[in-house]
């Protein structure tokens, strides 16, 4: 059996996504076997690569957007670019959508599944300054309450909007923040959010 | 050449026909779709998500939406543990087995606590699991609504608006009958205060196990196409009424003729020779454990 | 002791492939060639590949052979192989009109332009058994047996393609144009996607050219018999090859990879009056191969399930789609062969409480149905 490196490294991907999910708030680092030089864009391009083709749909917006990014992502996944509204997977390239991700698709009551994934793509999970944390996070996956950092280069309003998206469960957005360390971190629907007032 | 030789053999002169199969059995297009999937299901706790199932080498109803779930996410250096019924030793148990170590190189194991994923059929181990453990179920029928309505556009419509009152009425109806909850395996709970979810066909034994759990818990039916999840500390209630309280089954008395247990879940063994009934733990790696194997 | 038996492990499960092994290559026969089974028995081969839903005659024959002729398990078999295949395209939707057609005939005319085909065929034959099948000789056999190895077409070739029966009913405007609904999309893949209800037709149809023979002509039958009220006419049944067209990776240019076998049939039935005037309504069937009752059934079953009522089990969308596929059914009929002694020991442990319970109330001897 051929086993290549790609392989594994996606599954380790996935299974370093899926901890994070099923357990929000709570940091996971992806496998270190970045592909090419190891940019702080690579562990983003990791994580979509594990998600994305021909057969899903994405979108970029954010204040770092630019044409050069979603070529980049199309042209490493396969994976068609859409409107906001119709996107399955929403990168936030520079962790600011001022506002943009409330056109995000939620899914129906019937099929809540039919929804779009947001990607943050920020600039570090682990703030300088974590003594302030951003929010208060709980839900399933997690033991009673944990506390969300401040996370540098995220939007000011962005988990507002999150808990704007998800106030209709099951209806509703996942959130997967990516940091250029390779670090990792989910809020999905389930999550409640307290924004914590500084 | 045995089985995982043979699965990695390449392309026969040209033609093509050669099996040359990837890591994990599974094309990429595929994994990358089970993968979204069970992301969906994680975040979305109880909830059913379609998925377009592939047919395995391992027939329908014999624990391939599982086994798909695994194949999708599995590294080489998992160690896999897989029981049918509570058995590690069981035939299909093997059989599974056998695949996915052929098709991945993992490392197999009975040990619940040395397992870092662990696919079962109808039980969840006795010893309880860890943060660092996926136990991945097979589902036949993924809809809990199912004993009620037939028919899936009526229970996604009824799972839409949480309109579960067919379900209480079925449980009513039981007890005006006989006095009691007759409902064995398979005892539908309640996810995180939203979605009525099936459980697999469990015991009832093991329904406290998935409430406020460490440990992922993923649910594939492959022939039915639905993935679902239980994540980690979720409640998971089982229906009940406050005067007719859900119960596990009934061992009183009873203890596992070979390692002495009182506290697991026992099969009923019928001695051919006398008629005389015995009791093994189900948890057969469990069992082991215990007498020392 | 009963615990033990429960506990097969490999070395029971590899004696009992084993033993299949050896009973299939048992006796001194000549062991089967994959060529003798896809060139002599090709009507099995096309079964089985339709269900399997994979068109490689080689890999059928070969599946056939390794399944020693159980048409689920090499359906199985193919559709499990079909799974480990990376999709490579998309074929571009192309008319049946282009079908280089080797049968065709309608019933709804005497003589269509084109004219009336038999091609090879056992309809006509008398089903007596021929104890002589293998000898040569013309005397052998019945002329209208197809066997006696004459050209059946006397050496006059056929046309390449011919007018489709239903395109020149549908230019006197006697068929309804078929609509697809707004939120359909153009073919829905059901190997790709869950299959959810309502079904778009494109995947009420997929279904369908992988459904199981058997399990299609069950639910067609149900309806012509009277559970149902399609009353069919066979407007047009065609076997031949259609081209498979495909656009070239590098240069998107369309080009002609191969040609696959097909059976098409195209039913009329009772006609309605909604938007455009009274027309006919069409069913529409075509699966891999060379398969007449399976086109036909699903053709019947295309249209009743446009009948937009359920109130025969062959309208019911749900009812007939998720019942037909002859890999899962046969899957989960067997399955039931796996212990089940955990589950049957929660049932028991209810049963045995409900007992205590009515016997505690004193309703001994007053059973309930």
């Amino acid at each position: 059996m051929k086993i290549t490196s790609d392989e594994t490294a996606m599954q380790r991907t996935f299974r370093c996504l899926l901890a994070a999910m099923s357990r929000p708030g709570r940091i996971q680092v992806l496998p270190s076997t970045l592909e090419g030089g190891g940019g702080p864009r690579e562990p983003l391009f990791l994580v979509l690569r594990s998600l994305l083709d021909q057969e899903v749909s994405f979108a970029v917006t954010g204040v770092d957007r630019t044409d050069a990014l979603q070529a980049i992502i199309a042209g490493r996944t396969r994976c068609p670019a859409a409107t906001i509204g119709e996107a399955d997977y929403i990168v936030v390239a520079g962790g600011d959508s001022d506002g943009e991700i409330l056109g995000a698709k939620r899914g129906t009551q019937q099929y809540p599944d039919t929804s779009a994934t947001i990607v943050f793509a920020v600039r570090s999970l682990l703030a300088p300054d974590s003594r302030r944390p951003a929010a208060a996070l709980s839900g399933p996956g997690i033991r009673g309450e944990i506390l969300l950092g401040p996370i540098q280069g995220l939007g000011p309003r962005e988990l507002e909007h999150l808990r704007t998206l998800n106030t209709d469960f099951p209806m509703g957005v996942d959130a997967v923040f990516i940091d250029e360390r390779g670090r990792i971190l989910c809020i999905p629907r389930s999550t409640k959010i307290r924004i914590q007032e500084n | 050449m045995n089985l995982r030789e043979w699965m990695g053999r390449k392309k026969r002169d040209g033609c093509g026909n050669g099996p040359d199969y990837s890591f994990a059995f599974l094309d990429d297009v595929s994994k990358r779709e089970i993968r979204r999937k069970i992301l969906k299901a994680v975040a979305i706790p109880g909830y059913q998500v379609p998925f377009g199932s592939r047919e395995l080498p391992i027939a329908r109803g014999w624990g391939t939406g599982g086994l798909q779930i695994t194949l999708s996410l599995v590294l080489p250096e998992d160690i896999l543990k897989v029981i049918d019924q509570g058995c590690d030793g069981s035939v299909n148990a093997v059989n599974i087995k056998r695949f996915i170590q052929a098709v991945t190189g993992v490392r197999l194991t009975t040990d619940t606590g040395e397992a870092t994923l662990i696919q079962t059929r109808h039980r969840v181990p006795e010893e309880p699991m860890t943060d660092a453990q996926i136990l991945i179920l097979q589902v036949p029928y993924p809809e809990a609504l199912r004993e009620v309505e037939p028919s899936e556009r009526v229970t996604r419509r009824m799972h839409a608006e949480a309109d579960y009152s067919r379900m209480w009425l079925y449980l009513y109806e039981d007890i005006v009958k006989f006095d009691e909850i007759t409902i064995g395996y398979r005892y539908p709970v309640t996810v995180n205060g939203r979605y009525i979810m099936d459980p697999s066909p469990i015991p009832r034994w093991d329904i406290p196990k998935l409430h406020m759990a460490e440990t992922l818990f993923l649910f594939g039916a492959g022939r039915e196409k639905r993935i679902y999840a239980v994540p980690p500390h979720t409640p998971v209630v089982p229906l009940e009424f406050e005067d007719f309280r859900f119960r596990v089954e009934n061992f009183e008395g009873k203890a596992c003729a070979r390692c002495g247990a009182t506290d697991t879940y026992l099969d009923e063994i019928i001695d051919d020779a006398t008629g005389r009934r015995l009791f093994f733990c189900s948890d057969t790696g469990f069992c082991d454990k215990r007498c020392g194997e | 002791m009963g615990y033990v038996a429960v506990k097969g492990g490999v070395e029971a499960i590899e004696n009992a492939c084993r033993a299949f092994v050896r009973e299939r290559t048992k006796g001194t026969s000549t062991p089967l060639a994959v060529e003798q089974i896809r060139d002599r028995l090709f009507l099995l081969v096309d079964r089985v590949m339709g269900e399997g839903s994979l068109y490689a005659p080689d890999l059928a024959a070969m599946a056939i052979r390794q399944a020693a002729g159980d048409t689920l398990e090499a359906s199985f078999l193919l559709r499990a192989y079909r799974t480990t295949r990376p999709r490579l395209g998309y074929s571009i939707p192309r008319s049946s009109a282009g079908m280089r057609v080797i049968r065709r005939i309608s019933a709804a005319f005497k003589e269509v332009p084109g004219g009336q085909i038999l091609g090879s065929t056992n309809d006509y034959t008398l089903r007596l058994l021929h104890f002589d099948l293998d000898k040569p000789s013309k005397a052998a056999g019945p002329d209208f047996s197809g066997e006696t190895g004459d050209d059946p077409r006397d050496g006059e070739p056929l046309p390449g393609t011919f007018p489709r029966v239903i395109d020149i009913l549908r230019r006197e405007n006697l068929i309804v144009t078929p609509k697809r609904r707004e939120d359909e999309p153009e073919a829905m893949d059901i190997t790709r996607e869950s299959l959810l209800f309502p079904a778009p037709r494109s995947a009420a149809l997929q279904t369908m050219a992988r459904g199981e023979t058997g399990g299609l002509l069950l639910m067609a039958y149900s309806n012509m018999r009277g559970y149902g009220n399609i009353h069919p006419t066979i407007g047009e049944l065609r076997v031949g090859y259609m081209p498979l067209c495909i656009r070239h990776p590098s240069s998107g240019e369309p080009y002609t990879a191969g040609e696959v076998k097909v059976t098409e049939a195209e039913i009329l039935a009772k006609f309605t009056d909604e938007t455009e005037g009274p027309r006919f309504t069409v069913g529409y069937g075509m699966c891999f191969g060379h398969n007449e009752v399976k086109a036909i059934s699903m053709a019947i079953l295309d249209r009743s399930l446009q009948t937009g009522t359920n109130a025969t089990p062959s309208e019911d969308a749900e009812f007939v789609l998720s019942h037909i596929d002859g890999i899962e059914s046969m899957g989960f009929c067997n399955h039931w062969k796996l212990p089940h002694y955990v589950d049957f020991q929660s049932d028991l442990d209810r049963l045995r409480r409900a007992k205590e319970i009515h016997e505690s109330q004193g309703m001994d001897g007053k059973k309930k149905a």
